[in-house]
């Protein structure tokens, strides 16, 4: 199997567009998350919500420059503004249209759940009305789950594989791995690999109705500043987010052979699922599946005995939290790794369903880069039992920011609704002389 | 470096226009028998094509499933069909599975573009009226695009990556030749693959809206699908639920499963939407390298092609197709196979046609025969000097030698996939 780097990153997290703002917010630990009045008149409980800030002008802005004619789906339109970002930050050219070949080694895997859904109710209010003929010839392709994908590769002319994944918390990790594993492969040299989700207030409501399996609603119903806390003892549910993180992958030699910056090496990667037993369901993640998948990255990425850095968790900040961190526990026991710190994500910017992983990877690789940890929002304290576990690992996780501190590697876990994990190991990338 | 291991099919489930499972699919296939109809609903919407191929299952039918399932909360046919054509090739292929073990290295790709249409629809109607919905707390799951293969996970307990794919009309095919590569890579021994697409018309609107639907047939739903041919005017739409278990040679042969074929590889790549290609109308280019290359891939010359199985939607892009297949086939020189399209049958069902189609490959080979393309006749006058009259069956040509199958598919988003496959000559 080929070795595969990063070689650019591309974001619109609730902040904005641009990894400057994104970098800026993580360290000085900004909430991305407030009250939000568009979710008036939606029967929502909670209206708290991190929806990205763009301006009318930036929006404009970039469907004017991709000529990109009707666009009704926000989560088209943040994939595209990180998937071009990334593309740029890598160093790589956008060709021009008609005249140019598609570049046949050069494709995208790119996530979502329900970037469909803004063009899909369009459209369904118009055929109910018998006014199909109304919609226009955009529809389909923003309705149809690969629109992102389909988007992506036209504007950027890709030419190898082209595709959507979906696995909802778990599609930006696993958008990453299908990519990389696609390179590892040889079938393909670059990959943008990321994930986006819509800001549509159907989807905030479709979540604040959802209760897990204890019955008790999925997510928060309280004031997140002082309730929205990893690993705590009262579990109160998660923040829903939208937005979009996106990834360069290369070939090691395809970003030697251009010089191009490499932001790290992906050296352990893993997929799997809890089956929805043992434990698992639906809802609810089955510890042992985890601790597997885990520990299977780690052993791919030699990091037996060695220290991890950080571990970017997936916590989200309900009933889930506690199991991460028993299948981190059991994982690193079993490999004789200890890591540094842990930290949440999540607890800044909410949970981006599926452009989670895309962001959090982003995040992650920033930290590596830059040479920084991010602190998790904690207003909380760690539960007791929690608490032991992260003592016996003498792993902390800062509830504040450390920004000058060498990092050679991080972990990366996640998974999703259906019982689904994924989980990455990174190291910077040593240059050999 | 260690050999690459060889990947076989063993087990195969169906639900769509003209069979809702794999024996009455292979029979409406045999006796060339369209399953698409004139729907009373698209008249009463006003959509311009008012044909569609919609599984022939009752709304008792898809509950008194569900309910075995103790599923009776999904909404989305789409999942439902899934559910159905997967539990018939789980149990074709022989693997048991129960509710507190998991199925040790099998993992599931199972795609759609659209399976969420129901349970959006629904849950709009919540937010935006006084609709009484039931079960508003489990629904959303159904609208996240992996709806289906949470569910099939649910049934099944699967240990290796379970996820969905979209790559509109590529799916199916797609999901195919990602599991060879996992498989014979050594990653994973078996996989669930499939796609599935829901029955609401509210799925098929927005191509009616930009003129891709069939025009001018809805007196005669027999002769509306017609790829190839000079009267075609856009696609039938329609929905269902194709299912394969792809496994290791290996893996089959130590449990003693029937193998229907090999899956020799093939190859995924896109036009880019560049030159002559679009979002709607793929890169001639695209296509002609996607085959090529997955013929090299596969380790198959042109002239070890026995059969085609087309996209062949019934659409200008049939003209295309044909094009590049004579050109990446080189059938100037090389004599073309059979070639037909199952669309002519059951018409376009988006997402879940590679799946569904492939299985028709399987079994024509298997079975050793090649069921008509309705409708093919006139050809269309740019297909017609490019292809040999007699190998695009008009009726079933019911003996056939069929070693090599090759299928293709192309997608909105200029995506192309394209397989190939192998009886198993095992003694």
């Amino acid at each position: 199997m080929r070795r595969v780097v990063i070689t650019g990153l591309g974001c619109v997290a609730p902040y904005g567009r641009g990894l400057e703002k994104f970098e800026n917010a993580l360290r000085a630990m900004t909430l991305g998350y407030h009250e939000q009045e568009i979710l008036n008149g939606y029967k929502l409980k909670n209206k708290v919500a991190a929806i990205p800030t763009l301006s009318e002008s930036e929006i404009v802005g970039f469907t004017d420059t991709y000529r990109l004619v009707k666009l009704r789906s926000s989560a088209i339109l943040y994939g595209l503004m990180a998937g071009v970002d990334a593309w740029e930050n890598a160093g790589l050219p956008i060709g021009a249209h008609t005249e140019s070949d598609p570049l046949w080694r050069a494709g995208t895997i790119f996530g979502t759940s329900c970037a469909g859904v803004d063009a899909f109710c369009y459209n369904v209010d118009l055929a109910r009305q018998k006014k199909s003929r109304k919609m226009g010839g955009r529809i389909a392709q923003q309705a149809m789950n690969s629109g992102i994908s389909a988007y992506l590769g036209g504007i950027l002319g890709l030419g190898n594989q082209v595709t959507t994944n979906s696995s909802e918390g778990n599609t930006g990790l696993e958008a990453i791995l299908q990519s990389y594993y696609r390179i590892a492969f040889g079938k393909a040299d670059i990959m943008l690999a990321g994930s986006t989700e819509s800001s549509m207030t159907n989807i905030f409501s479709a979540y604040d109705l959802m209760k897990t399996q204890y019955g008790a609603p999925a997510t928060l119903r309280k004031n997140p500043e002082l309730y929205y806390s990893p690993l705590s003892n009262e579990n109160n549910g998660f923040i829903v987010g939208a937005g979009s993180g996106a990834l360069v992958l290369e070939s090691l030699d395809s970003a030697l052979a251009r010089r191009a910056t490499i932001y790290g090496e992906i050296v352990g990667a893993h997929l799997n699922s809890g089956g929805q037993r043992q434990g698992g369901n639906v809802m609810d993640i089955n510890v042992d599946q985890l601790t597997n998948c885990i520990s299977e990255t780690i052993q791919m990425g030699a990091l037996n005995g060695v220290n991890i850095d950080f571990v970017n968790g997936c916590l989200q900040s309900d009933y889930c939290d506690h199991k991460e961190l028993e299948a981190l526990s059991n994982a690193f026991e079993k490999n004789q790794t200890t890591v540094s710190y842990l930290e949440s994500t999540k607890s800044l910017i909410g949970h981006c369903l599926s452009a989670s992983g895309g962001l959090e990877m982003v995040a992650s690789l920033l930290q590596l880069k830059n040479g920084f940890i991010h602190g998790t929002h904690r207003p909380l304290s760690i539960a007791p039992k929690d608490q032991d576990l992260l003592t016996q690992l003498i792993c902390q996780m800062s509830d504040s920011s450390i920004s000058a501190i060498p990092i050679s590697n991080f972990l990366k876990v996640s998974f999703g609704v259906g019982d689904v994990n994924a989980c990455i190991a990174v190291k910077k990338y040593i240059y050999e002389s | 470096m260690k050999a690459k291991s060889r990947v076989v099919i063993t087990g195969l489930g169906v639900v769509c226009a003209n069979g809702v499972n794999v024996e009455s699919f292979k029979q409406s296939l045999f006796q060339g028998r369209t399953g698409i109809e004139h729907l009373s609903i698209l008249d009463e919407l006003e959509f311009r094509c008012q044909n569609a191929g919609v599984p022939p299952l009752s709304e008792n039918d898809i509950q008194s499933f569900l309910s075995s399932l103790n599923l009776s909360y999904v909404k989305s046919s789409g999942i439902a069909y899934g559910l159905m054509a997967g539990k018939e090739a789980m149990r074709d292929a022989s693997i048991s599975f129960d509710s507190n073990q998991l199925i040790p290295r099998m993992g599931c790709i199972f795609g759609t573009g659209s399976n969420a249409a129901e349970s959006s629809e629904l849950q709009n109607d919540y937010i935006h009226s006084d609709r009484v919905i039931d079960n508003l707390d489990i629904l959303p799951i159904q609208s996240l695009a992996s709806g289906v293969s949470i569910y099939l996970n649910k049934i099944f307990g699967f240990g290796g990556e379970v996820t969905t794919n979209s790559s509109a009309c590529s799916t199916g095919t797609e999901g195919l030749l990602m599991a060879y590569d996992y498989i014979s890579e050594g990653l994973i021994d078996k996989m669930l693959i499939g796609s599935s697409e829901s029955s609401s018309p509210f799925v098929w609107s927005p191509f009616d809206a930009m003129f891709a639907t069939s025009q001018g047939f809805n007196e005669h739903p027999e002769l509306a699908s017609c790829p190839l041919s000079a009267n075609a005017t856009g696609f039938v739409p329609s929905a269902g639920a194709g299912a394969l278990v792809v496994e290791s040679l290996d893996s089959a042969l130590a449990r003693g499963a029937h193998i229907y074929v090999e899956l020799l590889g093939g190859e995924i790549n896109s036009g880019g939407q560049r030159k002559d290609g679009s979002m709607t109308l793929g890169n001639s280019d695209g296509m002609v390298r996607c085959i090529q290359h997955a013929l090299q891939n596969a380790g198959v010359i042109s002239n070890e092609i026995d059969f085609i199985s087309g996209h062949l939607t019934s659409t200008i892009g049939d003209v295309r197709e044909v094009q590049s297949l004579y050109h990446a086939l080189d059938w100037k020189h090389v004599p073309m196979p059979f070639l037909n399209s199952t669309k002519s049958m059951i018409g376009h069902s988006l997402s879940a046609s590679g799946s569904i189609e492939t299985i028709a490959l399987i079994l024509q080979m298997c079975q050793g025969f090649v069921h008509p393309s309705l409708n093919a006749f006139p050809l269309h006058p740019e297909i017609e000097p490019l292809v040999a009259l007699n190998k695009i069956p008009t009726q079933t040509v019911e003996t056939a030698a069929l070693q090599i199958g090759m299928k293709i598919s192309l997608g909105f988003g200029d995506v192309n996939a394209c397989l190939l496959l192998k009886k198993m000559n095992l003694n």
